[in-house]
Parts: C-alpha cells; structure tokens; sequence
C-alpha cells in the first residue's frame, strides 16, 4: 500500500516554479523519496521550504515523508496537519486534491493495520497466557486514543475530500458521549486498544469511503482493501464486545450479583461502551442497538425503582432464608449424628445417607421456593425475565460486512 | 563518453536562483554545457555512489534528471 503516497512523483511537475533549485530539491526529494531513502528525502524537502516556504510543493512532501516513515503503531503520534495547512494556503484546490486523497487513504491503511496489530497483540497475549502483558497491551489503549486526540484537538474547517480526518476527527467522534462511556473505560476493555482504534478512526474512514465512491480502476480496488481489512476487524471486536458482555449479564441472572450495585455499574458501562461502539460503526439504525438499549433500561429502571431500603429489605429477606434453611441443614445432620452415635441405626444402614439426602432435597427445595416467591413479591421476577428475553436476542446478533453501513459511520 | 561528476551539495549550490552569484553562474553554464553535450555525461554524487545523470535542455536552459539503479 506504500505506493498510495507515490503520488509524490508529481510533486516536481505539480509545483513547478521559475527557481530551477527549488525544482531540483522537489525533484530530487521525490525521487530519494521513490528510492525508500526517506529521510534524504526529508532534508530535500525541508531544504524546497527554507528556499521557497511559499511553494507548497516542499510542504506536501514534507507532510508524505513524515507519514511514509511512520510505524503503523506510531500513528495517532503523527502531525503533519500544520504542514498541511501551509501547502494548502498557497496552491490550487485542484492541484492539492489528489495528494491530501493520498494522505487520507495512506492514514486508513495504517488505521486499519494498527487495529489488527493490536488485536494480533492481544491475542498473542491471550494464548500464552502472560496477564501482565494482556495488562500492557490493554492498558495502552488511553495513550493510543488520547495521541489522536491531541493531534487533533485545533479547529479546523477544510472543504477538501479528506481535510475531514485532520478536522479534528476524533474530537468530533467524541462530542456525543453514553452517559459513563469514557475512553478511560477502554484501557479497562480486553483489546481496549484495538477499539479505541477503531473508533478515532471512523473519520478517516468516512473519507476513505467517499473517495471509493468517486474512484475507479486500480484506486477503487485498493481503497475496498482498506475498507474490507476495517470491516473484518471491526467485526472481531464486536463479536469479542458481544461475548464478555453476556458474560457479564450471565451473571446478573444470580439476584445476589444483581443486587450488587458494582455488577450491575460494570454491566451498564459496558453497555454504554458497546452502544458507543455500535453507534460509530453505524449500527445505530438497527434492531440489535434497540436490543441493547431495552437492556440498559432494565438496569437503568431497576435502579429508579428499586431503591436503597427496599434492595437491602430483599437482600435481608434472602439472607433470612438462607440463615434459616442453614439451620435447619445443620440441625439434621446433627440429629443423624448423635442418632448414629447413640448406635440407633444398625450397622452399615443406609437410612442415615437417605435420610441426609431427603433433608437435603427438602431443605433446597424449601429454599428455592421460598427464594422465588421474595423474587416474585420484590419484582426481581420480572426483571429477570426482561434480561433474560433481551439477552436471548442479543445472543443472536452477528453482524455481516455487507451490514456495516459505511454511509451512516459516525454519532 | 567523458564522465564529469559533481556532489549533490555543490551541485545545488551551483543551480541557478534569485541569489546566484558570478561565481556559480560560471559553473552552471559549464555544467549546463557538459549537460547538453551528448559527448559528456553529468552524474551526481551522492555519498559517493552515482545517483543521477543530468540531461540539460537547450531549448528550456533547464535540467531533468534520471535516477541511477544499482
């Protein structure tokens, strides 16, 4: 994909000018540049500027060069928007067009490699088990996110097909936030860098897909490359998202965790960030976003109905019970205990075991009964069965390539 | 065919600009010269490896260059 920024052999031709040095620097930059001899290629430029800072051909290569000889990790710590307002200052629409498409698709290229670079880490940190690693990987994902932003952070109008990404993109992706979605949430998050990712680079990919829409031939087929590589990763996240988000409301069907305010905090942030998630990727029209909003509203309303006294009067109630069938537990065995002791039961008799495992089954089935009815009696019944309808229909969502609209990418 | 080969340092300080001086506007019109000659080839060093051949054009009195593989 490096010949995206190839373009870079017209910069000569492009930017012409009647000082013949000036020519020359640009001609020879693109030309180390083409060689992959990239910091010559650099100093030729720097040297086009110091020339002739109001030709914009050496800012423009400048802004290349600095792009080509970024690592893909290293791409949110890139900034070459100022170099790219000065090229822009002092030539024509036309003429500018074709490299700020190059810079735009080479950044979607790299967005796209980085998300699979960070799931491929988190993987291989996964399979060989080293939690201190997954820690390292996951916990990078503020820094990856909080690179972009910064880059990003000045206003910034341009008209330009993609001028959008360097508009301060990731700022705008973040204006809508969910209630208590915070990229901070993401260092948290198992391939949290690898989201975090995906989601500042939804700008870019906007662009990218307005420039597939205007492109034919040779582009068009490169440019559905980078859209496809971000689609199959987007979509690996998702799934990961979908799988330990119904672990974690697996667990809110025991009412004990439910109960457990800190549960139910971790389910709705991970609910805000899977819903944050969605609404970026463009799933936000469809009926699997509405699936996951009904379950924030079960957890949002359980907590406007539920109040403080009357969660710790059904969590006492639960406790009674359990106190209560302990005893009666505990009383029984002492009974066969002191029964067996005083020699009552013949030797080797098998009514002490049954006698244990009737009690046994009583007592449970005393308990769950009378379990159900606080349950019923709180509407903690009814709760569950909300979680456990809406969460059968999530498990059901799989998202397909062709599903992820890219029109609709974006709050 | 002679070679005549020139650093890419010096050889930038001798292309023509606002600021030329007596100096290089000698050099250039030699090498310009030497350029345009099909009996000499201009090269220019870089790191002591031979990177490109100059072809002047005497009609636009500018020069192109061609890069050198290895």
């Amino acid at each position: 994909m490096k010949e995206i920024l190839s373009v870079v052999k017209n910069i000569e031709s492009d930017f012409k000018s009647e000082n013949e040095k000036l020519n020359s620097y640009l001609e020879l930059g693109s030309s180390y540049f083409a060689g992959n001899e990239l910091h010559k290629a650099l100093s030729l430029f720097e040297k086009a500027i110091e020339d002739d800072p109001k030709n914009s051909g050496g800012w423009i290569g400048k802004a290349i060069t600095h792009l080509a000889m970024t690592e893909v990790a290293e791409i949110n710590t890139i900034n070459i928007q100022d170099y790219i307002e000065r090229s822009i200052k002092h030539t024509d629409e036309s003429i500018i067009k074709k490299y700020l498409e190059a810079i735009t698709l080479h950044y979607g290229y790299q967005f796209a490699s980085a998300i699979k670079l960070y799931i491929d880490q988190t993987n291989q940190a996964l399979a060989e088990k080293k939690e201190a690693q997954v820690a390292a990987v996951v916990g990078l994902a503020t820094a990856v996110a909080g690179g972009a932003i910064a880059n990003k952070s000045k206003s910034f109008t341009g008209t330009f097909i993609g001028y959008s990404m360097l508009a301060g993109g990731a700022g705008v992706t973040l204006k809508k936030g969910y209630d208590s979605f915070t990229l901070d949430q993401l260092s948290k998050s198992l391939y949290g860098n690898a989201l975090a990712q995906a989601i500042i680079s939804v700008p870019t990919m906007q662009s990218c897909y307005q420039i597939y829409q205007n492109s034919h031939g040779d582009l068009k087929e490169n440019v559905e490359v980078i859209l496809d590589s971000w689609k199959d990763s987007v979509i690996f996240l998702f799934t990961n998202e979908k799988i330990i988000f119904l672990k974690l409301v697996d667990e809110l069907r025991d009412t004990d965790k439910f109960l457990d305010t800190e549960k139910r905090v971790a389910v709705q942030n991970k609910i805000d960030e899977i819903l944050y998630f969605m609404d970026m990727i463009g799933l936000d029209e469809s009926a699997d976003f509405e699936q996951v909003k009904q379950l924030k509203i079960v957890i949002i309303s359980f907590a406007e109905d539920f109040t403080k006294a009357k969660i710790e009067a059904i969590v006492n109630r639960r406790k009674k019970t359990q106190t209560g069938c302990g005893i009666v537990a505990t009383a029984v065995m002492m009974v066969i205990y002191f029964m067996d002791n005083a020699k009552i039961f013949e030797n080797k008799s098998p009514i002490p075991g049954l006698i244990l495992i009737v009690g046994a089954i009583l007592i449970y089935r005393y308990y769950s009964k009378k379990r159900k009815k606080i349950n019923d009696a709180s509407g903690m019944s009814d709760v569950h069965s909300n979680i456990n309808q809406i969460t059968s229909e999530f498990q059901k969502i799989s998202i397909e390539k062709h599903a992820i609209d890219l029109k609709s990418l974006g709050i | 065919m002679i070679k005549i080969t020139i650093g890419l340092l010096e050889w930038m300080e001798t292309l023509s600009d606002s600021n030329l001086t007596a100096a290089n506007r000698e050099k250039w019109d030699k090498y310009f010269g030497y350029s345009v000659n099909p009996k000499y080839r201009v090269v220019i060093l870089d790191d002591d490896k031979e990177r490109w051949l100059v072809v002047g054009n005497i009609k636009t009195g500018k020069v192109n260059y061609h890069l050198i593989e290895n």
